[in-house]
């Protein structure tokens, strides 16, 4: 699991700029699907032919990050926030532009993202620019480890859940459905590739595969998602109400197979199910979420038992 | 003079009441396009077949609504108060000129004189607070020339002024508009679609209905976008400066744009050796969102071109930025497919 997930994370895939991250997965596959392509906006679409509804399974592969607007005088670039960047959280850590040039993310006193900026050592302006282009998205650099039975690294929200949804493709035997595994782009902006995506496959069923938040550690979030207690079936969170159905067969499934899980709902964040919900006549959604810690920071915290419950029960529901 | 950008500036064309901008455009570019229609909500959707024959849809697109008021109240002193219809700050209106309704009777925005203005109170007001003058005795006298729902436009007229440089209302987009206009009129190197979109101000509602019609798999909106170039405090705050090219944006509050495209935007005008600038903020957002995430979702860029004061009762462009930006729109045309 930590190798490939290492692999996953080393592919920086800020929102809108998800190729690199989007061809290794392709790569990784191909031997499983039936059809794999990609849209306009650049969500990879993987089929699995089988009898039965169609159902869409969704993981998002981008994550959230910065873009250069402007160099200063002095050589410093001035960013935007791509997706929720939250300074007080990612201050002080080393960032990479997409075309490997380093610096470091400094936020003003106050932590407002108008006031940072990406030091690059740069001399000045012309030498700034030089070096990078207005336009570039910088990502968070993190490490990739393991401590106990625990996960820790950056961009887990979500390569956690394309790793998930590729060992499912890799592992599913009887396909009951007729099963899209959708790679989504830009859902940190907006869940927008979910939202064209969904309105091409047309499904009647749309799961996320994605984090939720925990609130099991200090001046963790308002919610009971614990790390360790399974797979967190999705009630509700900002951008949809989970339909009933989906959410009581993925309950009766894991009781008869005896996998681990726990309740999700999220007072605040919204997941890709949210644009695809009211697409044409209507799509039944439901969600697999992994609780981590320290979302949105450059180093956030999973369960290696939560991640293996979750693609236990994808399994389970795909091939019930 | 530029004749023909200042006839389409001096149309009024209110989000919704597009009519007058919409009549102006059919009659310019019948003669030159293969097909043209009127869809329900106004847009007009041409086409105009090309050298090649396109391989899948491509779409142009700029719209043709402008920032406006609209009547909501006559009080009985015969002063009408209003609305806006798009994004007006209330801090620009106060001593505007304006012409209300199809007859376009004349007004002026009225405030508070300061001689009236006691410390402390806002000096500048509300928009519910401000009312247009149209030089009535009464309530009554009043309605015999305007009724609540009656459209308010700028009274602007077109100047050129400065080295290359335009005032005029509605700049945002009928430039867009102008430039549309002249692409059709140069041949083609492929099938394109050109629409001239409907209430864009009031949330792109137009530019969906023609992505569904047209269902296009690369989209170039022509817009005009904000800059601050002058007095500003730094240079960040600029965004984009006049004189420097059109504008092209990577990223905005509507959408991320296909890096592919922003590529070949740039590669195309180095190649050409025509100026262009990037949108130095994510700010502000136009047609492309909607557009790239209708149906099953298009590739997009938007070109834009640097306007001051944008939404007010005139604002200030560049002549030169607008030809680049029709040069450009053009050869990247030529270098799309």
């Amino acid at each position: 699991m930590i190798n490939q997930l290492k692999e996953l994370v080393s592919k920086k895939s800020v929102s809108g700029n998800e190729r690199v991250v989007a061809s290794y997965i392709k790569e990784q596959i191909l031997p499983y699907a039936d059809k794999v392509y990609e849209d306009a906006l650049g969500n990879l679409i993987a089929v699995r032919r089988g009898e039965g509804p169609k159902v869409m399974v969704m993981a998002h592969m981008d994550e959230i990050g910065l873009v250069a607007t402007f160099a200063d005088d002095k050589g410093f670039i001035r960013v935007s926030a791509v997706g929720g960047v939250h300074p007080q959280k990612t201050a002080g850590r080393p960032v990479i532009f997409e075309n490997g040039v380093m610096g470091v993310f400094v936020a003003g006193k106050e932590q407002k993202m108008s006031d940072c900026y990406i030091d690059i050592g740069a001399k000045d302006q012309r030498d700034a620019l030089s070096r990078i282009e207005i336009g570039m998205t910088a990502s968070f650099v993190t490490e990739t480890f393991e401590t106990g039975e625990k996960i820790v690294s950056g961009a887990l929200d979500n390569r956690i859940g394309c790793f998930c949804l590729i060992e499912a493709l890799k592992r599913l035997k009887n396909c009951s459905c007729e099963f899209y595994a959708v790679f989504t782009v830009q859902e940190e902006v907006g869940l927008r590739g979910a939202k064209v995506s969904g309105f091409e496959i047309a499904p009647e069923v749309a799961l996320a595969v994605d984090v939720t938040l925990s609130g099991d550690h200090p001046e963790g979030a308002d919610t009971s998602a614990s790390l360790g207690k399974g797979c967190a079936i999705k009630m509700r969170d900002r951008s949809a109400i989970c339909s009933r159905e989906v959410v009581e067969d993925l309950e009766n499934l894991a009781a008869r197979k005896g996998i681990p899980i726990q309740r999700d709902v999220l007072s605040s964040g919204g997941t890709d199910i949210g644009s695809v919900q009211l697409l044409g006549k209507g799509v039944q959604v439901g969600g697999l979420s992994i609780p981590i810690r320290y979302c949105h920071s450059a180093i956030e915290m999973a369960d290696r038992k939560d991640v293996e419950a979750t693609i236990a029960l994808l399994l389970a529901y795909l091939e019930k | 003079m530029n004749k023909e950008l200042s006839y389409l500036t001096s149309l009024f064309g209110a989000s919704g009441s597009e009519s007058d901008v919409r009549q102006a455009i059919i009659s310019e570019i019948r003669p030159h396009c293969d097909s043209l229609e009127v869809d329900r909500l106004g847009n007009i959707i041409a086409f105009k077949k090309g050298i090649e024959p396109a391989p899948f849809p491509v779409m142009l697109c700029a719209h043709m609504d402008e920032v406006a008021l609209m009547v909501t109240s006559i009080d009985k002193d015969g002063s009408l108060g209003f609305e806006s219809v798009g994004g007006i700050d209330p801090r620009i209106l106060p001593g505007t000129h304006v012409v209300i309704g199809k007859k376009k009777y004349h007004g002026v925005i009225g405030v508070l004189a300061p001689h009236f203005v006691k410390d402390g109170e806002e000096k500048v007001p509300k928009m519910k607070d401000l009312y247009i003058d149209i030089g009535a005795k009464d309530q009554e006298d009043a309605e015999n020339y305007v009724a609540v729902g009656d459209l308010i436009g700028f009274d602007t007229a077109y100047q050129e002024f400065g080295e290359d440089l335009v005032r005029a209302k509605a700049l945002d987009d009928r430039a867009g508009c102008y430039i549309l206009l002249n692409i059709m009129k140069k041949p083609l190197p492929f099938d394109t679609y050109f629409v001239f979109s409907v209430m864009e101000e009031i949330g792109c509602l137009g530019a969906r209905t023609a992505a569904f019609a047209v269902q296009p798999q690369y989209a170039l909106i022509i817009e005009g976008t904000t800059a601050g170039d002058i007095h500003t405090e730094t240079d960040q705050s600029a965004v984009c400066r006049l004189g420097r090219g059109p504008v092209v944006s990577f990223m905005d509050n509507s959408a991320i744009y296909d890096r592919e495209l922003y590529r070949l935007v740039m590669k195309t005008a180095k190649e050409e050796n025509i100026p262009v600038q990037a949108k130095e903020a994510v700010a502000g957002g136009n047609e492309s969102g909607t557009v790239q995430r209708a149906l099953g979702g298009c590739r997009v860029i938007a070109l834009s071109v640097p306007c001051r004061y944008i939404h007010s009762p005139v604002s200030v462009a560049n002549l030169k930025d607008i030809a680049h930006c029709e040069e450009l729109a053009y050869a990247l045309l030529k270098n799309l497919l």
